[in-house]
This record gives C-alpha cells, structure tokens and sequence, in this order.
C-alpha cells in the first residue's frame, strides 16, 4: 500500500486527504475528484462569497420562494433534521448572533451584547422560519430578518460528499479531514488498525500535545468543537471569561469557560451538527446512533458534562462524569 | 407542443426588433429567412440533453438549470457511474447512456456535447441529421478532417443553431475589453502573454482499470490535443480576436517534467504564436506548478492589460494620453505598479444600485455566459452564433497545429488553406 497525501486550503482552513491503495496513480486520481467536490461545495455554501448559491438563498428566499440545486436542498434538508434532532441547539440561522457577538471573523474583537439585545437576538435566530419545498425545489424565509450561515455543517457535508467520490472511485482506505477538526476513517490505516484521531487538550499551549483521548473510527466520522478557534476573552467583570464561536441559538450567550465536545457517528454532517449542539446545550440527551459528549475543564481534569466517553475511547487521563 | 401565444418571442420575431435583437446577439444581420423558418414559439424553457456528463459536463448541467429560457431533461453518458452522479445532482432529468434516444426523442430541441474531442464528430452529424440545434465543446475535434466535416455541417443547417465553446467570445469581461482595445485605449496591440497553471494529475479516477483508460483519454497524445489544445484553445482564441488576426505559425516545447505516470502528452508546455502583423503570443501552461493560476496580458504601447478570474486591470504608459475618465476609476496595488479596475457593465450595476467596485452578486462564469448566448439564440433566433463553425474550426486548426509543435518541438506553419472550409 502506498500513501498518497493531498492537502489544500478551503473553508478558511487546511483540508487532508490520505489514501491507502495498491495504486498510487489512481490514489491521486481519486484524491483529486475528492478534492474538487469539496472546493465544489465550498463555493456553493460560502456565506461570505457574493455570487454563491447561499448568498442568492440570503439576499432572495425573505422576498419569495427561491429555487435551489438539487445538492443544496439535501444539505438543508439534512439541517432540518439536525435542527429537530438537536432540539434546536444546532441552528443555522445563527448568523445575526455571531455577527452582534463579534465572533465572526478569525480574529475576533468581540463583545458581550447586553440582555435586551441578546432577547432580540433570539428573535432573530430560528430554522423554523426557514421553509423548505422539496418538490419545487424551493428555500423561502418566513421572517425577513433571517440569515442562513452553513458554516457549522459544511465541512462535515462535504467530507461525507468526498467520501461517496472516493468509494465511486474504489478507494476503500483513507482518512480525509478538515481543520483536524471533523474527519472521516475509511477502513483502516497503514497499521492495518482503524484510524485514530487524538483529541487535543487546547489549554496546554507548550510542549507536546497533550491528548484527552484517542479514538478509533470504524468507517465513521468525529467532529470536535470548542471554544478556542474563534473566540475572545471579556475582561470587564471581576473574572475573566473566554467566549468561544459558538452561540446558544436559545438564549443568545456565546458559549463560554473551557469546554469541548465530541461526536462520533456514520456521517460527518451529523457530526458537525451534533458537536455543536453539545457544546451549546446543559441537557441534551444523545441519541442511540451517536456517541457524543461534552466537557469541561476544571481543576480537577476534564469532566464530562453530557453523556461520557464511549467505553471504546482510549481516555488518556480520568474523566469523571457528572451524570 | 404548446400552443402558440403572443410572447416575448413571436413579439420580438414578428416585428423590426427582432432583427434589432439578432443584430445586438450575434453582430451581424439576421438572414432574410431564418426568421420564417422557424416554427412557433412558446415561452416554456427548451427541453435540451447534455451528452457527455463528465467535469465540463456536470458543469454544463449546472449551468443549463440556471438559465430560464432552458430545461434540462435528459442526461445522457455511457458511463452508469456518471449516471448515478446524474441522478444524484438533477434528479428530475431523464438518464439514458445510448445518445440516439436523445436524438430520437421528439421533445428535445437542443443538445450540449461535452465528450471526449475524438467523440464529438459523430455526435455532432447525428444531432444535426436529427434537427436538434447543437451547441459542441471546443476544441471541435482532434484533427483537422473531423473539425472541417463538423464545421461544414454546421454551416450548412442553416435554420439549426450550431455554437462552439469558445469561452470568452461571450464572457462580459472579456468582450468588454475586446471594445475597450478596439477603441484604442491601450495603443497599438504589440504582444500578448497567456498562462493557466494548475498543480494537477489531470488525471480522472474509475474502480475499473478499463473505464480509467477511456476517462483518461485526455493524457494519451493519440486522442488529446494535450494542454494547449484542449485548455489553451481559449485563451489563444482570445488572443487572436484581441490582435486580429489568425495565426500564422506555432513553435512548441515541453516535457513531462513531474507526472511520469505513464502518460504521453507534456504536463508542461510553451508556446509562441506567430500574426501576420508580426505580434506574438506567449502561452505556458503546467500541471506542476499553481503559482500565479491562470491570466491573460494584453500589451499595447499606451497601456497593458491584465485580464484574470473575470476582471481587469489596465496598466498606463507614463506617457499615454489620459483617456479622462481614469482619474475617477478604482485602482487597485500590484506590486510596485498600480492597476485601473476595468469594469463590465459599470453603468448598468450603477444604475441597478450595486456598487461596481464590489463582488458582484450575479457573477456567473464562462459557461454559464456561453449557455446564456445559445439560450437567446434559440429565442430570437437562429441566427449565426457568435462563436460559430467557422470560429470553432479555425480555432481548433491553431490548437492542432499548436499541439503538433508542442509534442514534436518544433515551429508548424498554418498556411491559410487550412483554415479553409
């Protein structure tokens, strides 16, 4: 088996694709098909990018019923259901919150909007004000104050989107991630193991890393979210309190302290969109066909705050449940 | 078919102003009958096929469903995977893998050919035979016969709509400075320099080995026209237009200086293309390199211009008489020199509210602006195509001739008979 590695930039970070096969020219081949569908979702979902499909839904679906591609009607259908799945925690209609907060750029200047705004705010934030007609193949916003922003799921979708090119291609062997922060394991790894993907402890900032565990994915995906990436840290209280780029769609708070979550299921926009909302939510249960948790970092180690480490995890130090 | 309304289209077709709309598409007058030859028109989208449904093919597809006066109802490719992709990005159209069921379905009035090069010649016959306006991928064909027999054929329909893909004769931008160098901004033309570099295989994957041979057909020097036939064809189209003239000679290099997979056409080439009036055109292109992406220099002895990603910048002389309205104009930092923002349709985004010194927000690309040409044309017209038969060939005459002087290394004539039809 020969190693081909692809990497390139997109969505504002650095994606990998690693592929294992007898054939090395056709790895790169594969690679490279896997490489234009997420660059090709890329440009279909940027929030940021005038003249994508999303900023056409953004400017248009609050006027009238706007058609879709096929591709993006899957995507929101999938948000649909994670909405609901998530109890809402998992909401990308976020967009006004993270703007009011601050928290949109890399280096985020943020600051803490005060109660009223933070109930406006909730106004404003809402997937059921997003209305979905599959058989016309139209996106309309029931509300004109809605914004949709896919950033929380696009990479997770297009991972999955990379995988389905890579399996057409035969490829049986890979892993494929994006900013280290949602991958995907097919088969296994030089090894012959599964792939396994260390989770970082993002408070140890010299030395080596410092990893809370290392998981195995068995054809799965993982996603890590926490709230160092985009974040900033509020000095004006008598503690400091870091604010992270994740926002409560329910209350309109940034998520804030030291926290990280982790899903592991089937598919990486579940994984996406599930690690968010762990992040987001105190009491969120986790459904069967994910393995989820969310914790936080004490004086006492890393504590999980929601579920708890798959017994399958190799947790590098003790965690104690709460739970 | 629909019954025949009063519609944009019988408006237009009825009246002077559809000779008005055909003057303003094409440049050039409406034949005398095309306007009766055709039969009448509703305003639903044209049912068409896309033929070939590999990358170039799928974005075709992309582009057909953003067009209005277009519905896409049938894709057709011999490959069942390309199918399945198929069926996963537009689900609502047919899926056939044998193309005479496109041809043989009544209800489909146009077709996009977007197969291998050596594939197009009897794709295009049929599609002609058939009454199906066709809109063929550029290059036309892998050899010089095979592009004169398509081209003769698509002169000869004369009430069919026959478009090649010639890119940027209809991109905004491009054509915006195509007017802007006609006008004399930029002095006499003198030379013009072209690159597209990508850090690619260019290499398409399949589970079959025997399926990757076919998809790969773009790396066997026997079928491909290599990277200066198959993506140079446009840019050194551009070039021609911005001079004048059709080339003259060719001299090519190049080597397989990275992807030694097998492969035998260059992964990287160079060329300079020889005028009449003595301009020459550099063009490079790799498959090693990504630095500097693609873009197109046009050098005059007033000014410069750098055309990439679909926008401009003109560079002046320092003794280039003011044209008066730069002082107004964007500029933009270039290392040490400064750019003037070209702007396509500046008055227009002005007029509509929208900043033009800003992304624009209906920015389509290339293909999408080439769809969009046909699309009309299949509304007012027919009328000649922009980038007709006669464009196509000539065009893919200098992009075989450009290919023979890249493989073998050597400068190849192009005497005018070989442009003849």
């Amino acid at each position: 088996m020969h190693p081909v590695r692809l990497a390139f930039n997109a969505m504002a970070t650095r994606f990998e694709i690693v592929i294992l096969d007898v054939d090395p020219v056709h790895a790169r081949a594969a690679a490279e098909e896997a490489k234009r569908e997420i660059l090709r979702v890329e440009s279909q979902c940027s929030f940021y990018a005038a003249a994508s499909e999303l900023s056409r839904i953004n400017r248009e679906a609050s006027q009238r019923p706007v058609r879709c591609t096929a591709g993006m009607m899957k995507l929101l259908q999938e948000c649909a259901r994670l909405h609901k799945e998530t109890n809402g925690y998992f909401d990308p209609t976020i967009a006004p919150a993270l703007a009011r907060w601050g928290l949109r750029k890399q280096s985020a200047s943020g600051r803490v909007p005060s109660a009223e705004e933070r109930r406006t705010l909730v106004e404003a934030i809402g997937f059921d004000a997003v209305e979905l007609d599959t058989s016309a193949r139209t996106v309309r916003f029931a509300r004109h104050d809605r914004q949709l922003d896919l950033g929380g799921i696009a990479k997770g979708w297009a991972l999955d989107e990379a995988r389905l090119i890579l399996e057409e291609s035969g490829i049986g062997r890979a892993l494929l991630h994006g900013g280290t922060s949602t991958a995907i394991g097919m088969g296994r790894d030089p090894s012959g193991n599964h792939w396994k993907i260390g989770v970082e402890d993002p408070y140890i900032v010299s030395g080596e890393p410092s990893w809370i565990m290392g998981i195995s994915l068995q054809d799965q995906a993982l996603s890590v979210s926490g709230v160092r990436g985009k974040w900033f840290r509020d000095d004006s209280g008598e503690t400091q309190i870091e604010y992270g780029h994740v926002v409560d769609p329910l209350t309109g708070m940034a998520v804030s302290g030291k926290r990280l979550s982790v899903a592991v299921s089937d598919s990486a926009t579940t994984c996406d969109a599930w690690s968010t909302a762990l992040l987001t939510s105190s009491a969120l249960s986790v459904p069967s066909h994910i393995a989820g948790t969310a914790l936080q970092k004490t004086d006492l180690g890393w504590t999980a705050t929601i579920g708890a480490p798959d017994p399958d995890w190799q947790v590098a130090a003790e965690i104690l449940p709460l739970h | 078919m629909a019954p025949k309304r009063f519609s944009r289209r019988n408006f237009l077709k009825a009246g002077s102003l559809g000779t008005l709309a055909g003057v303003l598409a094409a440049g050039e007058r409406l034949p005398a009958e095309a306007a009766a030859a055709r039969a009448p028109f509703t305003d639903d989208p044209f049912p068409c096929a896309v033929i070939g449904f590999g990358e170039w093919g799928r974005e075709i597809a992309a582009a057909i469903e953003d067009i209005e006066e277009l519905h896409l109802t049938t894709i057709c490719d011999n490959f069942p995977l390309m199918l399945r992709r198929a069926q996963r990005a537009h689900p609502q159209a047919a899926r056939v893998a044998d193309y005479r069921e496109v041809l043989d379905d009544p209800a489909i009035v146009a077709v996009f050919i977007a197969t291998a090069t050596h594939e197009h010649k009897d794709l295009v016959l049929d599609a002609l035979q058939a009454g199906k306006h066709v809109y063929c991928e550029a290059p036309l064909a892998n050899n010089i016969e095979d592009a004169r027999t398509i081209a003769q054929a698509g002169l000869a329909a004369q009430d069919q709509i026959f478009q090649a893909g010639m890119l940027y004769r209809t991109e905004p931008q491009y054509r915006s400075v195509y007017g802007f160098v006609r006008s004399g901004a930029i002095g006499r033309p003198a030379m013009t320099r072209s690159q597209w570099h990508q850090k690619t295989s260019w290499r398409r994957s399949s589970s079959s080995a025997e399926r990757a041979r076919s998809l790969n057909w773009r790396l066997d020097k026997d079928l491909s026209l290599g990277l200066i036939g198959e993506i140079g064809i446009q840019q050194i189209d551009y070039s021609s237009w911005i001079i004048g003239a059709r080339p003259k000679a060719v001299t090519g290099f190049g080597g397989i200086m990275f992807w030694d997979d097998g492969r035998t056409v260059k992964d990287t080439i160079q060329a300079m293309i020889e005028y009449p009036g003595g301009e020459n055109a550099m063009y490079d292109a790799s498959l090693v390199s990504g630095f500097d992406a693609s873009y197109d220099l046009l050098f005059g002895n007033d000014a410069t211009i750098i055309l990439r990603d679909e926008k401009a910048w003109m560079f002046k002389e320092v003794d280039a008489p003011m044209l008066g309205w730069e002082v107004y104009a964007r500029k933009d930092k270039f290392y040490k020199e400064t750019g003037i923002a070209l702007l396509a349709n500046a008055t227009k985004l002005d007029a509509l509210g929208q900043d033009p010194t800003e992304d624009d927000p209906n920015a389509k690309p290339p293909i999408w602006h080439a769809l969009k040409a046909f699309a009309d044309n299949l509304t007012y017209g027919p009328f000649p195509a922009i980038a007709d038969a006669r464009l196509g060939f000539e065009s893919t005459v200098v992009a075989i001739k450009a290919n023979e002087a890249v493989q073998e290394g050597k400068r190849v004539e192009i005497s005018d008979d070989l442009y003849e039809l």
